[in-house]
């Protein structure tokens, strides 16, 4: 009976799986060197819409010619963030958080960079890291995302 | 619950509401008016649809939507017709209140919706994904 009673019980072993897994999934592009450079430039860009112009012409011609793989479900987040770095340059839509823009910059200066983590010419693996710097920069941001997605379709 | 969701998603065809939803498409697909009088009513219905449900699918219902627009306007045609009734197909599913689990029903009213929103996407990434990169490079 006792020993029944020492069994760890399946929801404690779940939470820390999870708390686990969590530690040792390496997330080094987060602490990579080319991703404070992206921060540290996205600070200087967000006031100056000529400099978020360069970026957004820069990202979306990128963004037409990598492959979306890696990407998955992120990359209509990552076509968002252009349409809102955009709608931003030109005036159009303001509405959004001081820290949210900059998290937005960030994942597009990381993204244009070709020499971050992962160089971006390295077949199948290039856009990996670029990947997990966008979910990070959509986690914190999801909810700026959405309504500025519900702005374009009532705005019209 | 989740079992019953499973089985939807596997028949999304057998989903009475949604078979309609794809025969009136058909219409709506050559009838910019139709198109425009769609997208009107996702105007005013998208900020009280909760995104919950959707989950990551919001992001391409709002490119639907979009993309609908742009192609009443003439704008965009870069779209094959299976895809277009596909696609409108979901947008008068979603909008509809009376499909298969009454939207009203609080937290059950829109799972159903997001069943065949994701099989939507399923069938029409390519063509969404498409069009989103279209948005950010001609326009």
């Amino acid at each position: 009976m006792t020993k029944t009673k020492t069994k760890p019980r399946p929801r404690k072993a779940a939470a820390s799986k999870k708390v686990e897994r969590r530690v040792s999934q390496p997330k080094a592009a987060l602490r990579s060197e080319a991703f404070a450079r992206a921060l540290a430039e996205a600070k200087s860009h967000a006031n100056n819409p000529e400099r978020l112009r360069a970026l957004f012409e820069e990202a979306a011609r990128k963004a037409a010619a990598v492959p979306r793989e890696p990407f998955e479900d992120s990359w209509p987040y990552l076509q968002t963030m252009l349409r809102l770095i955009r709608a931003y340059f030109r005036g159009e839509y303001r509405n959004v958080s001081q820290e949210g823009l900059l998290w937005i910059i960030t994942a597009m200066n990381y993204f244009v960079d070709p020499f971050d983590l992962i160089p971006d010419e390295v077949p199948f693996l290039g856009f990996v890291d670029d990947a997990t710097v966008m979910a990070f920069a959509i986690g914190r941001t999801r909810q700026a995302l959405d309504d500025f997605m519900t702005w374009e379709t009532t705005a019209f | 619950m989740k079992a019953k969701r499973l089985a939807l998603a596997r028949n999304p065809k057998r989903n009475r509401a949604f078979v309609d939803a794809l025969a009136r498409a058909r219409a709506y697909a050559r009838d910019p008016k139709a198109l425009r009088a769609l997208f009107q009513e996702a105007m005013r219905k998208t900020s009280s649809i909760p995104k919950a449900p959707f989950k990551d699918l919001w992001g391409y219902f709002q490119a639907m939507l979009r993309l609908i627009h742009a192609y009443y306007r003439g704008e965009y045609r870069a779209i094959s017709m299976t895809n277009l009734v596909m696609i409108i197909g979901a947008i008068i599913y979603v909008l509809n209140p009376w499909d298969l689990i009454p939207d009203w029903i609080p937290t059950l009213g829109f799972l159903d919706d997001a069943t065949i929103l994701a099989f939507a996407v399923q069938k029409t990434r390519e063509a969404l994904d498409d069009f989103t990169s279209w948005e950010t490079t001609a326009r």
